[in-house]
């Protein structure tokens, strides 16, 4: 190539490398945005699961007797049980309506956990099944204590929150 | 330094300070769109009525003034429905003070729902939910309620025309004029001689066709009774009963320290639904709950205790009657509640007794 031709290819050049580093810098943000919103979304999910725990351990429908611990997350067990039995009922198909405004779009379980070996001795009781079937999820997890009234057996437990993936 | 290189080097100079520009601007407009996105955000959090319901409904003692348009207030089959930032929340937490008309400032105000409150072992069930309309215009009188009602009042904000008198004061009810701004009044009280008087003496504003009266007449405030409500209406310069179609239904007493008040007889219809509807899946899962710890502290050796075996039974018998109308057929909402007033005295009692000897307890 010569010289001539060279400069006069310059403001293309130019105007080349110019797009290129706006699209090094819109990919950068793009990423940085992403991972900012992942954060988010992840914090809002954990706030989120926080709040559907607060609600449910004070519904009377699964909080722990007036006896019990009070002043923390403590959803009684049989009552827990009654609400799987109620939402898988299809009789009370208003229910899911009903409690909707509490949980949300969510599909919940607790899951009792032994501290010792980290199995659980009953499979995931489900207390609301909100979420649309077929769709893709994810799972946020928090911590409670289940109470078991006829032993005043406590236990450490999981609720697994799963919503619709953002 | 040539010429030509020193025009090259200017050319990647305005490159550089180019690609500077897009960066800054390009940083500046993914700031602004995040800043914009979490504004939005709290704004939902922060406005949204039935965000405010869910967190606070079921805590004792919380207030909170919201604005309720009354185009959101809507009334479907079988709740009273908010609806708010994009939200909707039954208010199936009642018995409330559902004001006359929905619309405007309320202020909610949420107590405990006790049965038998007056126990020292209160089986709470829920919590109560008070809308407080500033345009209405109460009058409470403090009778056997009195203890209860100054508790409410004490934590509501000022501003709301609550009028607390006391029974000698009734007699001067000549005296209290219903002001000209109130759109509407509600008179409470316990005794049928006060609501005689009341219904009599009170002065009402000029506009008669803009105000209506209530009154409500719990008749037995004990732990084993039940309630009985008046609901009178203005008509001319009086207060007359009201007609069926917009007469008052109630929670009864010591089912929860308020009644349902709505001028509006499919707004309390549907507000009363929504409440026993949700109360039977409690009172269900109690009776379930009782009769599960009572079989297995009846035959399992492990945990094997008869006394407190035998008291869950009672409860459980007694939830039984209460859900299915004493085994005969399933009770409409009237019946079931006049059921667990019947029953709830019973429920108390043997609530008390399992406490004091370390068994579970009902609820």
């Amino acid at each position: 190539m010569r010289k001539g031709q060279l400069q006069a290819m310059e403001p293309i050049i130019v105007v080349i490398m110019i797009v290129l580093i706006a699209v090094v810098a819109l990919t950068y943000f793009v990423r940085l945005s992403k991972s900012e919103a992942t954060i988010m979304a992840s914090t809002m999910d954990s706030k989120d699961a926080l709040a559907i725990l607060q609600r449910a351990s004070t519904l009377p429908e699964l909080s722990c007797a007036l006896s019990e611990t009070q002043g923390t997350a403590c959803i009684d067990l049989y009552k827990a049980w009654f609400m799987e039995i109620l939402m898988n009922d299809p009789t009370q198909d208003m229910l899911k309506i009903r409690y909707q405004p509490i949980f949300g779009n969510t599909n919940v379980s607790v899951e009792i956990i032994k501290i010792e070996d980290g199995s659980s001795p009953f499979n995931p009781i489900q207390i609301y099944n909100g979420l649309a079937p077929g769709v893709d999820y994810t799972v946020t997890r928090t911590y409670f204590t289940i109470h078991e009234a006829t032993t005043d057996g406590r236990a450490f437990a999981i609720m697994h929150i799963a919503r619709e993936s953002r | 330094m040539r010429r030509g290189q020193l025009g090259q080097s200017f050319q990647w100079i305005f490159v550089i300070v180019a690609g500077g520009a897009f960066l800054v601007f390009f940083a500046m407009l993914f700031r602004t769109c995040a800043q914009i996105g979490d504004e939005q955000i709290k704004g939902i959090n922060i406005y949204s009525v039935s965000e405010k319901l869910q967190s606070g409904a079921w805590k004792g003692d919380t207030v909170e003034v919201v604005t309720i348009e009354e185009s959101l207030a809507s009334c479907p089959a079988d709740s009273v429905t908010i609806i708010g930032g994009g939200q909707a929340a039954p208010m199936d937490r009642a018995p409330v003070f559902i004001p006359p008309a929905l619309g405007g400032e309320m202020t909610i105000v949420t107590r405990r729902a006790e049965i038998a409150r007056n126990t020292e072992s209160p089986i709470i069930i829920g919590g109560v939910v008070y809308a407080f309309d500033q345009d209405t215009y109460y009058i409470v009188v403090q009778d056997i309620q009195q203890q209860e009602w100054r508790k409410l009042i004490d934590i509501l904000p000022d501003g709301l025309n609550i009028k607390l008198i006391s029974s000698g004061e009734v007699r001067d009810i000549e005296n209290l004029q219903v002001p000209e701004s109130a759109k509407t009044a509600v008179l409470v009280s316990t005794n049928p001689a006060n609501l005689d008087l009341m219904t009599q003496g009170l002065k009402l504003p000029s506009k008669p066709d803009r105000y209506y009266g209530v009154m409500l007449n719990f008749k037995d405030t004990t732990s084993d009774g039940g309630g009985t409500a008046r609901f009178y209406v203005r008509e001319g310069d009086r207060f007359v009963p009201a007609r069926k179609n917009n007469r008052l239904n109630y929670a009864t007493y010591h089912l929860a320290t308020g009644a349902m008040v709505a001028a509006d007889y499919d707004n309390f219809r549907c507000a009363n639904e929504a409440f026993t509807e949700r109360l039977r899946i409690i009172t269900t899962l109690h009776e379930f709950r009782a009769r599960i710890i009572s079989d297995t502290l009846l035959e399992d050796d492990q945990f094997r205790d008869p006394y407190c075996a035998a008291n869950l039974r009672i409860a459980a018998e007694a939830l039984y009657r209460m859900n299915t109308g004493d085994g005969d057929e399933v009770p409409d909402n009237e019946k079931y509640l006049e059921l667990f007033a019947t029953h709830s005295g019973k429920l108390s009692h043997v609530q008390r007794g399992l406490l004091d000897s370390g068994c579970p307890v009902i609820a």
